[in-house]
């Protein structure tokens, strides 16, 4: 299951739309911990921001003053509350005009139409500025290659409707509306895992890489997981039931399958590309090539080439190699950030869709391709700074000592810039009362290396050796926390050996001595683009 | 999964508009604190920000049962709150009051030392003179969104932005902060250096 960032953690926190990330820290230290230290900051803030305190009477003194008050009985928009005037007046009517607008517009169902931007606008779903959309959204609706697949879906009074979709060579997005039989929207009450994006020989193309929304409709967001071009994309959905294990209501069962397909045959057509040639070999041994931006309508692509020298790829074979994880930020002339990836600042801007690779296995050389929703290289100055990268490593580091001496002072293993206190070794349950007896190693300490690809071990006195899996949270952060009770758990061991060896074995290492930046070429726009300011969408 | 507070809240009114009046207090004792801190935020003084913090309360009460039972209590509060500020015209030259040291003098919290308290004195002052700098918009959805009871699109509804420009906003707020800090050579605001 694919792991959250930081932002869109605080951006669940703050919708309170943190069911489906709960269950996903259950199994994932590395976003419980993510999600411990957004929780910690908003409370951080909270107590900076009020500090101040009302006298221990004032609720006391209001409810002596509302005694002369009563409440004032309903009446139909005849008692609007002093907060709710004249935004709830334009909400219902433009729910209404929603309504009528989508009603009348599914009748033309069926075949597979080009939406108009008047219409898209109406029915609201991907086109509006309400937390979905994006500066790609928005210019593939100026180029007008919205489709409207005209879905319309009704089973058990349930309504399933499907009347927008962008897809272009970057990813697809479609907004899926749910309503219950009383007609209100419902959010988050369909297993996505039984929606699949397919070629024409049925194989799955695309995964979904994000899903967001307003209250009224799921806008979810593919990216591609092949670098085959198709021209013919076919959706399918085949859900059978309504609702959440976290709500505690029973599921409604039911079909609300349906089939469509999209015709890329004219968007793949547009593409505006600029060769690129810059080259930059670190310090240590990576060489990056740049190849090329490719603007299509609803996103950007970079593509660059990675390799590293035979030192390098001594430290990671290829397997190790293709877990390359770059930093680089795009920024303006004035020096402010467009756009980061895998930066290590909070916060940051990040407009990244999805990010694809390929290696040779042959040659060590591995093809990368990063899509961005919004990079603005048509109409500004952007230059390309890379920030530093982590590559998996092999390292061997080990310590060896009594786990009995642990009770008597604690042992500290540094490596490469991490810091270890491992304090107690014992024999235990594992994530509960119900788990098997395992081997825990409590530790606490300090990364500055990623540790997301570490692997470690722990080797008995007899030779044995025992994978360990961690237990526990790092915070994000150059410098990182490594917290939790036991730390490392060794599957297996029922027993306490008299003496251990942890090793090692790989170090998922991050090197920040990089010094390369360069200027973007000008690219071109689309006609038909008219520029709208980022900062009003989502990017 | 419907939120916990929201389900208590809604618990709450349906007994206030059943008769129990004084559950309201409850409410009350749940959001005053913070209604009076976004107040004070904005530059209300502390007499100004409880007298609209109860009138707040006041209108709530009147006008509860227009309040939609599906949506959340706490956005309409604060909304009723925020136009309540605007109505009367009382926010103040925000500056000058930090510069008077009036906003939001700090509590000793429990535990503290006379050393701590004065270092988070100093820090708390530091703070709400950069949040006094920024622009009225962005210093109140920074606030809004840390009352840590408020979705974007809440805050949205509060302020009349969409949304995104909520999230641009908070964003810019923030990155406002750290840039006068570090202009000012200033550090210590943990949430600020990462």
């Amino acid at each position: 299951m694919k792991c959250y960032n930081r932002d869109q953690i605080e951006a669940l926190i703050v919708n309170r739309d943190t069911g489906s990330l709960s269950s996903h820290i259950d199994n994932c230290p590395s976003c419980g911990a993510l999600y411990e230290a957004a929780l910690k900051e908003q409370l951080r803030w909270h107590e900076t921001l009020f500090p101040g305190k009302l006298p221990d009477a004032f609720d006391t003194t209001v409810m002596a003053a509302l005694e002369s008050h009563t409440i004032d009985p309903f009446s139909e928009g005849g008692g609007k509350g002093q907060g709710e005037t004249d935004s709830r007046c334009r909400r219902g009517m433009s729910g209404k005009w929603l309504i009528i607008a989508a009603a009348s517009f599914v009748i033309l169902g069926g075949s597979l139409l080009y939406a108009r931007p008047t219409i898209a606008d109406l029915i609201r779903s991907l086109l509006t500025a309400d937390g979905s959309t994006d500066i790609g959204i928005i210019e593939s609706n100026q180029l007008g290659i919205v489709q409207n697949p005209g879905i319309k879906v009704e089973d058990k009074g349930y309504t399933l409707e499907i009347n927008e979709v962008v897809a272009d060579g970057a990813r697809i997005v479609m907004g899926v509306k749910l309503t219950d039989p009383q007609g209100r929207p419902i959010r988050d009450k369909l297993d996505w895992n039984k929606l699949k994006i397919m070629n024409a020989n049925g194989t799955e193309i695309a995964a979904m890489s994000s899903r967001g929304g307003a209250t009224n409709f799921d806008n979810l967001e593919f990216a591609y997981t092949t670098m085959d071009e198709t021209d013919r994309i076919f959706v399918e959905g085949n859900f059978d039931r309504i609702g959440s294990k976290f709500d505690g209501k029973p599921f409604v069962y039911g079909d609300w399958g349906f089939r469509f397909e999209l015709d890329m045959t004219e968007i793949n057509k547009l593409k505006l590309v600029n060769a690129l040639h810059e080259q930059y070999t670190s310090p240590n041994g990576l060489t990056i090539e740049m190849k090329g931006l490719i603007r299509t309508p609803g996103a950007v692509q970079l593509q660059l080439v990675t390799s590293l020298n035979a030192e390098a790829a001594e430290r990671s074979p290829s397997d190790l190699a293709e877990k390359l994880q770059l930093m680089f930020r795009f920024e303006d002339e004035n020096g402010e950030e467009i756009s980061s990836v895998n930066s290590l600042k909070v916060p940051h801007k990040e407009s990244l869709i999805s990010m694809s690779h390929y290696t040779d296995k042959q040659t060590g050389r591995t093809q990368w391709n990063y899509f961005f929703k919004y990079l603005p290289y048509d109409r500004q100055k952007v230059t390309f700074v890379l920030e530093g990268y982590s590559i998996p490593e092999k390292s061997g580091a080990s310590v060896t000592f009594r786990p009995a001496d642990l009770q008597l002072e604690p042992l500290v293993f540094v490596d490469q810039g991490d810091a270890l206190t491992i304090s107690e070794m014992k024999i235990g349950k594992g994530f509960d009362s119900n788990s098997a007896i395992v081997g825990l190693i409590h530790i606490k300490g300090k990364f500055r290396n990623s540790y997301v690809e570490d692997e470690w071990s722990l080797r008995d006195e007899n030779g044995r050796e025992y994978p360990l899996s961690m237990r526990g949270g790092i915070t994000r952060g150059e410098v990182t926390d490594i917290k939790g009770d036991p730390g490392f758990i060794a599957d297996g061991m029922t027993a306490l050996p008299s003496e251990v060896t942890l090793v090692r074995q790989i170090i998922d290492k991050r090197y920040f001595d990089v010094n390369w930046s360069f200027e973007l070429p000008r690219g071109e726009q689309f006609q038909g683009i008219k520029e709208v300011d980022p900062s009003d969408y989502g990017y | 999964m419907e939120n916990l507070s929201l389900i208590q809240d809604r618990a709450l009114i349906e007994d206030i508009l059943n008769g129990q009046k004084d559950k309201f207090a409850l409410l009350m004792h749940k959001y005053s604190a913070n209604i009076y801190g976004v107040l004070c935020g904005m530059g209300s003084g502390e007499q100004d920000a409880q007298d609209l913090t109860q009138e707040t309360f006041i209108q709530a009460y009147r006008k509860l049962a227009h309040h939609q039972r599906d949506r959340s209590f706490a956005a309409w509060l604060y909304r009723i709150a925020v136009n309540l500020l605007k109505e009367r015209g009382r926010r103040k030259n925000v500056r000058q009051k930090i510069a008077n040291g009036q906003l939001m003098d700090s509590e000793r919290m429990d535990g503290d030392t006379p050393e701590k308290h004065y270092l988070r004195k100093e820090r708390q002052a530091e703070l709400n003179q950069l949040i006094g700098q920024l622009p009225d918009d962005y210093r109140l959805v920074l606030l809004l969104r840390y009352t840590n009871e408020l979705s974007y699109e809440e805050i949205g509804e509060i302020t009349g932005l969409p949304p995104n420009k909520v999230r641009n906003c908070l964003y810019r707020a923030k990155q406002g902060l750290k840039k006068r800090m570090e202009a000012e050579g200033g550090g210590g605001i943990e949430m600020l250096q990462s």
